[in-house]
């Protein structure tokens, strides 16, 4: 069933120009299966994660649409329900139906289009299934292999299991909020949701453990995703931040531009001529002397020229080093500061490379796009929007496979776009199809 | 497994749920430091057995990296390597020694997935560069991480997370428009880049068991980042206004998708709460649960777009209430009336968070140097095979004759023999 949607896809090629691709379309890892997608902002990105890697992957939106439509900024040139880029972003890949889960009639629906789909995502809030009659359970009876996903923000069970969530709130109970910000100012997030991305990417590595397991055993299983508990996996992995607790009883908080370790505070920021650039630590042996010679080819290295500083560290000196005053520390960040500032970011680029720095410049997602190395990766990826000529470019994939490439194969799906393809393989008939739509249920 | 396989087994070794997904998989992590190691704990966490290469001479620098276990000194004390090593095994061997590499290209052998984040170009010399491993083993899956890619014209350049993290501009992204980025207080990409890294290795590892085919996944942390910053790449090459650091207002196109929207003092030292408010029904139920008349009528703040006129205004009433809150309570208050709102967590917070708790997040385990610790696992749980902690980080080439002997299959004697010629080490050996 799977292969006559792939085989179709490869024919219809959605109007895409897959410019990175070479003559056939290479068939994807997840080739095999098929995904239903329920999801909305804070799961859509697992859809287009697994679609870029070969699944077919359906989005169900209700009859008006998916609220992720109105969120912009928008595409003028488009149409009004397809313009926003956000939708475009998070749905690329999938193919679109629509369905009311709050029609009577709808969770019936839904039921009968399970059997077509190897795994089903959603995040409802815990309940919102069960109330309308749709339970794992039942439909795992008569489709073992199925793979029930659900994102929340904390799972299906507990004391937060009812609360509603945002980006905001999942970036703050996870942990990663109290890293980010500057220490005089309020806790700060990303200007791209990252609590929700982490959610998204986390529940795909379950959902694709799940339907491995699934194919070896002919057992599928419900996948209970957190966004909380993915969250404090992007705030440091398994503990890698959060051990400072149970081991020294201490807390890592935001701390601007330095990385502060305890009462260290090493300055990573700089400010250069024409923005930022991000340094590594300079206190090693191997770090000091490289950035010292670099700056004493401009007469700028001062008291740094001494040799000793190649032997100054922050923390507890091991054999053979001193450890410096926090004053000498803030000397040492202000020579080096006042050298930085002479160069723009590509110059010291440039000395980088010239001296061995661990040097990098601070650039914004746009300058990218101007990236010599991403252009010949062909990392940017142009998906035609909209007949005649509209197009977007976006990030492609996150991931080379070189076997079976990941890609970006399509925009987002149009309201209802795929209802005839989708209903009709469940055995409906045009005429069923516009009486559901008529009556709201699609 | 096979039942020969099984009765031989040896004591030390922990067993994953036999029917955990990844149970049967091998993988070889020859990473260090950050980003590659995790994806190692995530394929361990769903079953795989990983071992972790390493160095007795050049030991990996998170070994020293801070917090150490009750602040004592010693390579098996640091709980940051602790948390990017669970559940691996380690052994030691020396790469640039023929007894060494052979033992490498054994356990290449023995795995299923390689895990390797050596700067392009650099594994050649090892025989350990793709198409060599590929020759060796067709069914190989090599995981490849880099800062810019294994191809392109800086596919050479070192870096570390926190530098595609100003590179990107991800970090960029983070803090106040009046003011430089703020987000650099840990190294964001390591953590990121392991989860869309490791559903690729599980794709490609079916798409073997299929085809018998392996394959090398290029994962360039630069790509992964601009990945992440979802419709920012987008809007900057559609022309329009680009997206960048707005502090916590939630804006779409310049337009205000919820207010308010922050984080805002409570009760105590350096306390917070994220309150996000995205309609006026929202609103309305947190006005009445602040209870305060001249915020409930106040003109400006009725509707959504009038109060996105005066986020400034609306932020420091808001924060003047919430101050005499204590967190969890207003929290807790604010979500009975359906408001989203989350304390901020510090990593005590975290530890005592009653939903952690409840979803079993720290799982206490036994570590050799440390003692009873709590460990954690993973968000995405399936409910059958859940991630399983299959064993402590472990200490510096803990289960070199383990390694050696059982997964490289090495006799006795040439186990013996490989320690005499160096390609096997020991830490503090001579």
């Amino acid at each position: 069933m799977t292969a006559y949607y792939t085989d179709w896809l490869d024919n219809q090629i959605l109007n895409a120009e897959p410019a990175y691709l070479s003559d056939s379309q290479p068939v994807g890892a997840l080739a095999p299966y098929s995904v239903l997608d329920l999801t909305g902002e804070i799961g859509q990105i697992c859809g287009r994660t697994l679609a870029e890697l070969g699944a077919l992957v359906v989005k169900v939106e209700p009859p008006g649409g998916d609220p992720v439509r109105s969120v912009g900024p928008f595409l003028d040139q488009a149409g009004p329900t397809d313009a926003s880029l956000l939708w475009q972003v998070l749905n690329l890949n999938k193919l679109g139906i629509t369905l009311d889960l709050d029609h009577p009639d709808g969770p019936a629906l839904l039921s009968s289009l399970i059997s077509q789909f190897d795994l089903v995502i959603d995040s409802f809030q815990p309940g919102y299934l069960t109330e309308r009659g749709i339970s794992f359970e039942a439909l795992s009876q008569v489709h073992p292999k199925l793979v029930w996903l659900s994102i929340t923000g904390f799972g299906q069970e507990g004391p937060y299991r009812d609360y509603v969530w945002s980006d905001l709130v999942g970036l703050a109970l996870g942990g990663q909020l109290n890293l980010w910000g500057d220490e005089d100012r309020p806790p700060v997030q990303a200007a791209v949701a990252q609590a929700y991305y982490a959610a998204s990417q986390g529940a795909a590595v379950g959902a694709v453990a799940a339907l491995y397991h699934a194919r070896k055993t002919g057992c599928g299983q419900f996948v209970d995703a957190s966004m909380q508990e993915l969250v404090s996996f992007t705030a440091g992995g398994p503990g890698g931040i959060t051990c400072h607790w149970p081991m020294l009883g201490r807390n890592i908080t935001r701390s601007g531009p330095a990385l502060r370790i305890d009462k260290i505070r090493t300055r990573i920021l700089y400010e250069c001529r024409d923005g930022y650039v991000a340094m590594a630590s300079p206190w090693s042996p191997t770090k000091m002397p490289k950035i010292v010679k670099a700056m004493a080819r401009d007469g700028a290295a001062g008291f740094l020229e001494d040799p000793k500083w190649a032997y100054a560290t922050r923390s507890e000196p091991i054999a053979g080093m001193w450890q410096c005053t926090p004053e000498d520390a803030e000397a040492v960040e202000a020579l080096i500061g006042d050298w930085v500032k002479r160069y723009s970011r590509d110059e010291l680029l440039g000395l980088a490379e010239e001296f061995g720095l661990m040097i990098f410049p601070v650039r914004t997602v746009a300058e990218n796009l101007q990236s010599e190395q991403l252009r010949a990766r062909n990392f940017f990826q142009t998906v035609h929007v909209q007949e005649p000529d509209i197009s977007i470019t976006v990030a492609g994939p996150p991931v080379r496979l070189s076997l079976t490439p990941a890609s970006v194969r399509s925009r987002a799906p149009q309201i209802g776009e795929h209802n005839a393809l989708i209903y009709g393989r469940a055995g409906l008939n045009e005429a069923n199809i516009e009486a559901l739509a008529s009556r709201g249920v699609i | 497994m096979t039942a020969v396989e099984k009765a031989t087994k040896p004591e030390g070794i922990s067993e994953s749920h036999d029917h955990s997904p990844l149970s049967g998989i091998n993988v070889l992590d020859l990473s260090w430091v950050a980003a590659g190691p995790l994806c190692g704990v995530l394929l361990s966490y769903f079953g795989a057995t990983v071992v972790r290469v390493e160095s007795a001479y050049r030991l990996d620098t998170a070994r020293s990296s801070p917090p150490r276990m009750r602040g004592e000194a010693g390579i098996n004390k640091s709980g940051y390597f602790g948390a990017l090593n669970l559940g691996k095994y380690s052994v030691c061997l020396n790469l640039n020694n023929p007894s060494g590499l052979e033992i490498a290209h054994r356990l290449v052998d023995w795995a299923d997935v390689v895990i390797q984040a050596f700067r392009p170009g650099m594994t050649k010399k090892w025989a350990m560069d793709y198409e060599s491993l590929r020759e060796r083993k067709p069914g190989i899956i090599v995981l490849s991480l880099s800062l810019q890619g294994q191809t392109g014209p800086l596919a050479g350049l070192r870096g570390m997370g926190f530098q595609v993290h100003g590179m990107s501009g991800m970090a960029s992204l983070i803090g106040w428009p009046d003011r430089a980025p703020s987000g650099f207080t840990h190294a964001y990409p390591d953590y990121v880049v392991p989860l869309p890294a490791v559903t690729a290795t599980i794709a490609a590892l079916d798409h073997r068991d299929r085809t018998g085919e392996g394959q090398e996944i290029d994962v360039a942390q630069m790509e992964v980042m601009l990945n992440a910053a979802g419709a920012a790449v987008a809007t900057a090459a559609a022309g329009l206004p680009e997206v960048s650091r707005s502090g916590n207002n939630l804006l779409a196109g310049g337009e205000v998708r919820a207010a308010p929207h922050g984080a805002y003092p409570t009760r105590g030292d350096d306390r917070w709460i994220a309150i996000s408010v995205f309609n006026d029904r929202q609103w309305q139920s947190l006005c009445t649960v602040l209870g305060n008349p001249v915020l409930e009528t106040d003109p400006r703040f009725q509707t959504l777009p009038s109060r996105a006129l005066s986020l400034d205004e609306l932020d420091a009433h808001l924060a003047q209430l919430t101050a005499d809150w204590d967190g969890r309570e207003l929290m807790e208050r604010l979500q009975a009336a359906g408001v989203p709102a989350g304390v901020v967590l510090d990593q005590q917070g975290l530890f005592e968070d009653p939903q952690l708790q409840a979803r079993g997040h720290f799982v206490p385990i036994e570590h050799p140097e440390w003692g009873q610790y709590p460990a954690e696992t993973f968000g995405a749980r399936p409910r059958v095979t859940p991630p399983t902690i299959q064993r402590p980080a472990p200490c510096l080439g803990e289960h070199n004759e383990l390694v050696v002997r059982h997964f490289a299959r090495l006799s006795e004697s040439e186990y013996a023999q490989a320690i005499v010629d160096g390609g096997v080490e020991f830490y503090g050996a001579d």
